[in-house]
């Protein structure tokens, strides 16, 4: 069993990897992506993202690389290991759970 | 490829790419901004707000890579290196105690796990046992008598196999360099107990046990590479030993066990009808227990077996009894365990001392830093982080101090192994500093390290730190648990010096005892020699007679020679043989049941060669001779002992008859005692012993030495005996000569060695305590800086302040020699044991003991008083 991580760091965990589940990314890409898909409602804080993409890292969830971005600049692209799309598929059911147990709670008065 | 090889073999990612990694990102955001019409300083600048503290988000990230604890361990470790440094005077002493004294513990310990705890190297070690027989008297009778060996090894179910020996003395002559050489003779059954297979040929076969077939010979390893140079082809060829030939069939391996024993041969061992007997014991025997046999069931078989033969044989056996015992223990018998036990003994006061000094030190320095420890906590310092910090300090002095323990160690092993002859130590026993030292020195060192440092650490950050901030330094009267406790581990160690001085010196003194040993004549003026005497040759006592007689006559003619005689056993080197004894006329007992006395059979000139002064009677004369009524002189004890105030004269004694060359006795001999003499001092270390003298010519003995006085100096006597004895018989073997101070030199050879090593030992721990006293002093002088000030600014001098700090040491000093004094008189039953001719409560001993412990103590002490005594009133009140 993978250790639960706490609902909020395992927020940015999920997004991260869901972001990276459709491609490598870099950082900033990350962040933009965030924003843009939830329609500038999330907007990622940078100082916690690098610290997440590390530990994420280190956990061997996903793996950074240094590319050449579309402008020709350099950036360390991350992507999904096979460990991290299984974490993704965990934390995405867990999330499901989560989010339709507090939609039930909220309903119920 | 590359990129996948470096990803492999790195497991962080550098700090540097993580800036990288950031600055791209800002760059990246601040394209965004000045895509969204920010100026390019406001556009870099809004990027950078947006991000944050790259320091800090930068730091996290290295904490993801690199454990955060392992950081702040080194950031520990390197402060206590500095503040050690800081103060490398106190560093080096806590070192020097605790390398000292574990070095000597770990040296010891492998002496203690060489000994006991090493397996075997023996197969299956376990099940080899030492079999015995056990007097009527329930006394241990260690040598066997020939039939009742092979009644055991024919009825006995327990045993896989059983074997055994007996020593021979042989003149090796085939060689370039002749020599007389100890051997064994042994069952072929001795190899397989000890399972021994051999280098070279073959070992020896049970069908070569008869005369007749018994003219073969196995050669130790040794033996074979020193005198036949590791030939090989030796297999197969003959050797001369006593001027027989013996077919060399095999050679044992090099490294063997048994290589470290005395004998350098195996020679089958065989009975004739003569050593078919029960009366003579002499066999050393070994077995190995079968694989389902407990040593339990062995030992109530044995005894059932011993019994049986008891029955059927009264005379020899009645009440005699067989013992079974683990061939372990046999081997490292009580007098081995008791050494050990006093070296443990000694190495545990070391140890402690080593621990208490320590404790002291650090207590002293804790101190001493106690402002510095509560200033730090109560700017926020964590407790944890101190008592860390203050423990990894005594970590990284016991760590060190551990390693030079083990190089310590290592050269104490290696000194003692060139200091003591292989025969020492039980054959089995290979002493080294190994693993298992390391471990024990090392888990000893970090364990004394840990427990101190916590200790102190506790001390030191407990308690009231406005208190502490205050009073440190400044003021003159110091903590005063922390003086009591150090005062209490110094007088500790000088008590524990007192007992090591007190063994050590009553060990010394009684060594000197049995070096002054007085055998009633001048040692460097009596020559010994050992003479192979071939059995085939004089088998005629009367020619054997003869021929001793001439060489006798020869001598006395040799300038500077005294006096000559030959006995079955030099003087201080025991009687030769013991034999049971009956008085004719008294109560017939069987031979099982009668009292052993000493038996020596010598020349005439005996007495008067040794300076034996004739009580009584005659003494033996030369017209005693064989066929003529055979004769005793008995010796004073003797007299005593068994005629009390009758006269002894003319009585006779009956004591069986000896068969020269043969493992056996045979009738009752019946000696008219026609002599007393004084007693002869036989061995250094016993009293003196009932015995009796009886003539060469009445009683072949199976070896005999030469004993020569002289009025010159010894050694230059030896080449004109050597050339004297030659003509007369140039096939005489001779073994080397030796002055009865030689001989005696060797016989306390362990003896010595076992006191230099007690005296280094005690060295070591009067160098522990005073050290320990150095250290008290040179802190307490610190301490009290300002007090000795206001003193001196009050008119005191300096002698006055060296006679305040000498009163206090001495009374130290007291007071240890009082606990050492009450812990010795405590072992002093386990102490007498080792004492010869010296009480262990010599007042002498404890008056000197004192002497040297409170010089010591004194000298110790004179650098920091002197130190105190120069302080400068106005330095010393205005500092801090």
């Amino acid at each position: 069993m993978p250790k639960q991580p706490d609902t909020l760091q395992g927020t940015l965990d999920l997004l991260i990897l869901t972001t990276l589940d459709r491609e490598p990314n870099h950082g900033f890409g990350i962040t933009l992506h965030i924003q843009t898909a939830s329609e500038g409602v999330l907007s990622v804080e940078e100082g916690s993202l690098y610290p997440a993409l590390h530990r994420l890292e280190r956990g061997k969830l996903i793996k950074g690389e240094w590319n050449i971005t579309d402008n020709s600049r350099r950036a360390r692209y991350y992507h999904l290991t096979a460990a991290g799309r299984k974490r993704l598929m965990e934390a995405k059911q867990s999330w499901d759970v989560l989010t339709r147990s507090v939609a039930k709670v909220l309903k119920y008065t | 490829m590359r990129n996948a090889f470096k990803h492999f073999f790195r497991r962080h990612v550098s700090d540097a790419e993580v800036r990288d990694e950031i600055e791209i990102h800002i760059a990246m955001r601040a394209e965004l901004n000045r895509q969204a019409g920010m100026s390019e300083d406001e556009a870099r600048l809004a990027a950078r707000r947006q991000f944050g503290n790259t320091a800090c988000i930068r730091e996290q990230i290295y904490d993801i890579y690199n454990f955060a604890f392992l950081d702040a361990i080194a950031r520990t470790l390197r402060s206590g290196v500095r503040t050690l440094l800081r103060t490398p005077g106190f560093a080096i002493l806590a070192i020097l105690i605790l390398s000292l004294s574990i070095g000597a513990a770990g040296a010891v310990f492998s002496f203690v796990d060489g000994v006991f705890f090493k397996p075997s190297p023996y197969r299956d070690p376990s099940r080899i046992v030492r079999v015995e027989e056990r007097r009527s008297s329930g006394e241990p009778n260690i040598v066997v008598a020939p039939l009742n060996f092979i009644d055991w090894k024919n009825e006995n179910t327990v045993f896989e196999t059983i074997a055994a020996r007996t020593f021979v003395r042989e003149a090796l002559s085939s060689v370039p360099e002749p020599a007389i050489i100890l051997g064994t003779r042994a069952t072929a059954s001795y190899f397989d107990v000890f399972g021994v297979a051999p280098a070279l040929g073959r070992l020896l076969l049970p069908e070569e046990e008869q005369p007749g077939k018994d003219n073969v010979v196995v050669l130790s390893h040794r033996l074979w590479s020193e005198q036949f140079g590791g030939d090989a082809s030796i297999i197969g060829r003959p050797i001369i030993l006593s001027e027989k030939p013996y077919i060399v069939v095999g050679v044992l391996p090099k490294g063997h066990p048994l290589e470290r024993d005395l004998p350098r041969f195996w020679r089958p061992l065989s009975f004739n009808s003569g050593e078919r007997t029960r009366g003579f014991h002499s066999l050393f025997v070994t077995a190995r227990l079968k694989p389902d046999v407990t040593l339990d069931q062995a030992r109530a078989e044995m005894e059932a077996l011993g019994a049986r033969i008891a029955r059927d044989n009264p005379e020899t056996n009645k009440g005699w009894g067989v013992i079974v015992d683990p061939y372990v223990d046999v081997m490292t018998g009580p007098h081995f365990r008791q050494a050990l036990c006093l070296w443990s003994t000694a190495v545990a006061i070391l140890l402690l001392m080593g621990l208490a000094n320590l404790a002291n030190l650090m207590l002293a320095r804790a101190t001493a830093r106690n402002r510095e420890v509560a200033t730090r906590m109560a700017l926020g310092a964590g407790r944890i982080t101190l008592v860390g910090q203050l423990v990894t300090e005594s970590l990284l002095v016991s760590v060190t101090g551990g390693l030079l323990a083990i190089v310590l160690a290592y050269a104490i092993v290696s000194v003692c192994r060139a200091m003591l002859p292989d025969a020492s130590l039980p054959r089995e026993t290979y002493v080294t500093i190994d693993l298992r030292a390391f471990v024990f020195m090392f888990v000893l060192s970090t364990i004394t390290g840990t427990v101190v440092g916590i200790a102190t650490a506790l001390r030191a950050t407990t308690g009231d730190l406005v208190q502490k901030i205050n009073r440190s330094g400044r003021t003159s009267s110091p903590d005063s648990v922390r003086h009591r406790l150090g005062t209490a581990l110094v007088i500790t160690a000088l008590a524990l010096s007192f007992v090591m001085l007190m063994i050590s010196g009553l060990l010394v003194r009684s060594f000197l005892q049995l070096v002054r040993v007085d055998p009633g004549f001048d040692e460097t003026k009596m020559l010994t020699v050992w003479l192979s005497i071939p059995q085939n040759k004089f088998s005629n006592p009367e020619d054997l007679g003869t021929y001793l007689d001439e060489i006798l006559q020869d001598l006395a003619g040799l300038p500077g020679v005294h006096n000559a005689a030959f006995t079955a056993a030099p003087p201080l080197g025991g009687w030769g043989y013991g034999m049971a004894v009956l008085v004719r006329g008294r109560p017939d007992v069987d031979t099982a049941s009668r009292p052993i006395v000493g038996f020596k059979t010598v020349s005439p000139s005996y007495f008067d060669t040794v300076n034996l002064r004739m009580l009584r009677g005659r003494p033996l004369s030369r017209q005693d001779s064989h066929g003529s009524q055979p004769v005793a002189v008995i010796s004073s004890t003797m007299a005593k002992k068994f005629f009390n105030d009758q006269d002894p004269i003319g009585q006779h004694v009956l004591v069986p008859e000896l068969v020269p060359g043969q493992l056996g006795v045979g009738r009752d001999i019946s000696w008219e005692i026609v002599g007393v003499v004084a007693d002869e001092r036989v061995s250094l270390f016993d009293p003196a012993e009932p015995g009796l003298y009886v003539p060469i010519q009445q009683s072949l003995p199976m070896y005999l030495n030469l004993v020569v006085q002289t009025n010159v100096p010894a050694a230059t006597l030896e080449p004109p005996i050597r050339k004297l004895i030659h003509q007369i018989n140039k096939d005489q073997a001779l073994d080397q000569m030796l002055t009865v101070d030689q001989s005696k030199r060797v016989t306390l050879t362990s003896n010595r060695q076992q006191i230099s090593l007690l005296t280094a030992f005690t060295c070591v721990a009067m160098l522990i305590g005073a050290i320990g006293i150095y250290a008290l002093i040179s802190f307490l002088v610190v301490q009290r800086n300002g007090e000795i000030g206001i003193r001196m600014a009050l008119g005191s001098t300096p002698a006055l302040i060296i006679k305040l700090v000498f009163t206090r040491v001495f009374s130290w000093a007291v007071i240890g020699a009082i606990m050492g004094s009450i812990a010795t008189l405590g072992l002093t039953r386990a102490l007498q044991a080792l004492l010869f001719g010296i009480s262990a409560h010599d007042p002498w001993m404890f008056l000197l003991a004192f002497s040297f412990l409170a010089i010591v103590s004194a000298l110790a002490a004179w650098l920091p008083a002197r130190r105190a005594a120069r302080i400068d009133p106005m330095v010393a009140l205005r500092a801090d």
